[in-house]
């Protein structure tokens, strides 16, 4: 099972509902992924832990922290503003 | 607590000064501290904050910024609507690099014990709606942006 790190950078509020989103979107496709949540701070020590397929922050997390993690940038969960774009991406690697 | 109740007619402003995002957040910080709604420290918090990890969305017709500290500051919990006439230079959430104009700040001031994302998703559900934001734009009192805040709501 693949394993996404969803987070944000202090209060958990937005990665909360950036999983929310992205859950009912795996369960709509029938995917199962494993998602963990952290805050930016304990990115990189999550990374070497869970070994992610991805990581989705919804601010402005640097991209050298992903250490060569894919990621999708989940601001539009916050904005709406292209969100099914971003569950495609988020999808399409899931799926791989 | 009900969502609506989290708004009131007293921690609504309107901004028609032009001042810098600091002073804005020290002010608004400063307030709720005498209110006794955050610690002394929430100030700090919520700057270092904002600098780090910036809260800016970009939203049309005016960008919406939704700056929030750490709940282990927050004494009571209130949602700060600020309306800044001629907009405020504010970090992009989605990018460091990047500043976005913001005409509407929603602070949300949420101690541990709330429905932390309830509350955001309906937040979301406002910034997302293009009419809402431009009639609490345009309104002239804080009692009328209250009024299409509960209108709002209540759909």
């Amino acid at each position: 099972m693949k394993t996404i790190i969803v987070c944000c950078a202090t209060s958990m509020i937005t990665s909360s509902v950036a999983i929310e989103k992205i859950q009912n979107a795996l369960d709509k496709e029938g995917l199962k992924a494993k998602i963990i949540q952290c805050k930016f701070m304990d990115v990189e020590g999550y990374i070497d832990m869970y070994k992610p397929d991805l990581i989705v922050p919804t601010g402005a997390l640097k991209e050298d922290k992903a250490h060569g993690v894919p990621m999708v940038r989940g601001t539009n969960f916050v904005t709406g503003v292209n969100e099914e774009q971003t569950i495609n991406k988020i999808i399409d690697i899931i799926k791989k | 607590m009900i969502l609506t109740e989290l708004f009131d007619e007293k921690h609504i402003q309107i901004i028609n000064d032009n001042i810098s995002q600091i002073t804005f957040l020290e002010n608004l910080s400063n307030i709720l501290f005498e209110e006794g709604y955050v610690t002394k420290s929430y100030a700090n918090s919520l700057i270092l904050r904002e600098n780090q990890y910036p809260t800016g969305l970009k939203v049309e017709p005016y960008g919406v910024a939704i700056p929030h500290a750490n709940s282990d500051q927050v004494k009571k919990s209130v949602i700060y609507v600020s309306i800044i006439k001629d907009g405020m230079q504010w970090g992009n959430m989605a990018d460091l690099e990047d500043k976005i104009n913001v005409n509407i700040v929603f602070n949300l001031i949420l101690a541990n014990d709330e429905k932390h994302i309830e509350i955001l998703q309906k937040i979301i559900g406002l910034i997302q709606n293009q009419d809402f934001l431009k009639n609490i734009y345009e309104s002239k009192t804080p009692k009328n942006i209250l009024f299409q805040i509960r209108k709002e709501l209540k759909k």
